[in-house]
């Protein structure tokens, strides 16, 4: 009875280990990712934009404007724009588009009036404020689309971020900080910005392929949101993606990340609004 | 001699809670996902004459673009176009109605699919007859938990 | 008080006398399917669009019956075969709510 169970137990250990070599190799085998989604070129990865992160068929939607979700904002932007007759549109102070080709490569400034750093979109809902019809929330449908249009009016342009002499020591401040949060790790992976967008870009986590985390694409259009967003609720699901406490949407920290990840990516145009997964 | 017990409703029973459950039980079979039915088992309808586009590999669950070419049979026209996906709650995914009498259609579409699944397209002529075809998928998901 | 719904309808190919064109028509509607739930773990009711109507100079041509199963935005590419006098392409939009969208186009020879 007791050489029968020594054997049983001698062949079940052997049996594990054959299993465990079989199922290293075959988890080895699957990092290398699908060939469909990852196409990303050969070369150093962490200048890329999240556009080479997507498959062949999401940038063919991306190009045709009659499939492109993002159509649907750039065109309520481009009405929003110009206004109803009788009402105060955006084209009544700041004039035609054309004139306003710098405008979304300045933010995040600086805001000596509310003495905090502030985005396009909270740009947005405070001149929307000096308007008939005053918008609430900065994931706002009209506020995305005039994001959308304002980005795309700047496209190509590098992000010019140079805060004013008065305000220099401020902002080098808040840049500080951004840099600070970049790199301290958060959350219940316990992991920080850099450890994927610097340490693992290019490797897969299940069908996600991991990029550096430029911001050149934003507001964009996230499948997964079905919706369009702003660059402040990307990173509040960034918080969520390393469960962590999502801080409230125009929180500081958010601002920070926003101008350090900006100057982080200088000298990568801005693309306008994307598609993403 | 023999004891007849009254069957009587023991206090537990007796609440209000429990006497609710019932109502319950009925409202969620009412409430359940629809059910699909066809004259024929899909798969025993003639493909002939649909020609399906659909990724093998979708990027996302949430939008999966599907083209459709549906040529009818010499004679007839289409009537209608009906997109089934069965893993999903609600299988019917759209049903399309047509009021010309082409004998050519192409649709496109994007769809949400809940699971890997074969899409299918089942194309109605104008005598009564039914051609169906189908194309699998298979779809992928994102890895971080996403509370924005 | 609901922010307004986003439509878009544009087609592909040369606008010419007895040509089939693929019109192309989308709607940012939030599409919601009744299986989400809020950040307070209440059930997001159901609100889809349950039915587009396209006409062709007043007379249907195309009526669909949708799903929830229908991404957001709602996408969906359909024939239209131009008459020889031109016209106008609009398509209607109905949803659980209620609300009820539209969207017209020349077809401009």
């Amino acid at each position: 009875m007791k050489r029968n169970s020594a054997w049983y137990y001698r062949s079940m250990r052997w049996l594990l280990f054959l299993y465990l070599i079989f199922g290293v190799s075959l988890i080895s085998r699957a990092q290398g990712g699908s060939p469909e989604i990852s196409n990303l070129p050969k070369g150093p990865l962490n200048q890329l934009s999240g556009q080479a992160f997507l498959s062949p068929s999401l940038i063919a939607i991306q190009n045709d404007p009659s499939t492109n979700p993002v159509s649907l904002w750039l065109e309520q932007g481009k009405e929003l724009w110009l206004g109803q007759a009788g009402q105060t549109s955006c084209a009544q102070c700041h004039g035609n588009i054309e004139k306003m080709r710098q405008a979304a490569t300045h933010f995040p400034k600086w805001s000596v009036k509310q003495q905090k750093l502030i985005n396009l979109e909270d740009q947005i809902l405070t001149c929307s404020e000096r308007t008939q019809r005053p918008l609430k929330g900065l994931e706002n449908t009209d506020v995305l689309s005039l994001s959308a249009l304002l980005h795309q009016t700047s496209a190509g342009l590098n992000f010019q971020i140079v805060p004013k002499d008065e305000t220099l020591q401020r902002w080098q401040l808040e840049l500080n900080e951004g840099a600070k949060l970049f790199t301290t790790r958060i959350g219940r992976m316990n992991l920080a910005c850099t450890h994927c967008h610097d340490l693992n870009i290019g490797k897969t986590m299940r069908a996600d392929v991991i990029s550096p985390g430029h911001p050149t694409g934003f507001p964009i259009f996230k499948l997964s949101w079905q919706s369009m967003g702003s660059i402040d609720r990307r990173l509040r699901a960034c918080y969520s993606g390393v469960q962590a406490e999502v801080p409230a949407p125009g929180s500081p920290e958010l601002r920070q990340l926003e101008l350090f990840l900006k100057s982080r990516a200088q000298g990568m145009p801005i693309e306008g609004p994307s598609l993403r997964r | 001699m023999n004891k007849i017990r009254k069957l009587t409703i023991p206090p537990q029973v007796q609440s209000p809670m429990r006497r609710s459950g019932m109502a319950w039980a009925i409202g969620t079979c009412l409430a359940m996902p629809q059910q699909v039915v066809f004259s024929r088992p899909l798969n025993e309808l003639s493909s002939d004459g649909i020609e399906l586009v659909f990724p093998r590999l979708a990027d996302t669950g949430n939008a999966v673009p599907l083209e459709a070419l549906v040529t009818a049979p010499t004679g007839l026209h289409l009537k209608a176009l009906k997109v089934i996906l069965p893993e999903n709650p609600n299988p019917e995914a759209l049903h399309l109605k047509i009021m010309d009498k082409p004998v050519q259609y192409r649709l496109k579409t994007r769809l949400r699919l809940a699971a890997s699944q074969s899409v299918w397209l089942v194309a109605y002529f104008n005598d009564g007859s039914e051609r169906a075809n189908h194309a699998p998928t298979i779809i992928t998901s994102t890895a971080c938990l996403d509370e924005s | 008080m609901s922010s307004p719904i986003l439509t878009r309808l544009a087609w592909t190919g040369p606008v010419k006398a007895g040509a089939n064109l693929e019109a192309r028509w989308s709607a940012a509607h939030p599409m919601d399917s009744g299986f989400r739930v809020d950040d307070s773990g209440r059930q997001i009711p159901k609100n889809i669009i349950h039915t587009v109507r396209a006409y062709l100079n007043d007379r249907l041509i195309m009526e669909a019956d949708l799903g929830t199963a229908m991404t957001s935005p709602v996408y969906l590419a359909f024939p239209v075969l131009v008459p020889p006098e031109g016209g106008i392409v609009k398509v209607i939009w109905k949803d659980d709510l209620g609300q009820m969208g539209e969207t017209q186009q020349r077809l401009v020879l």
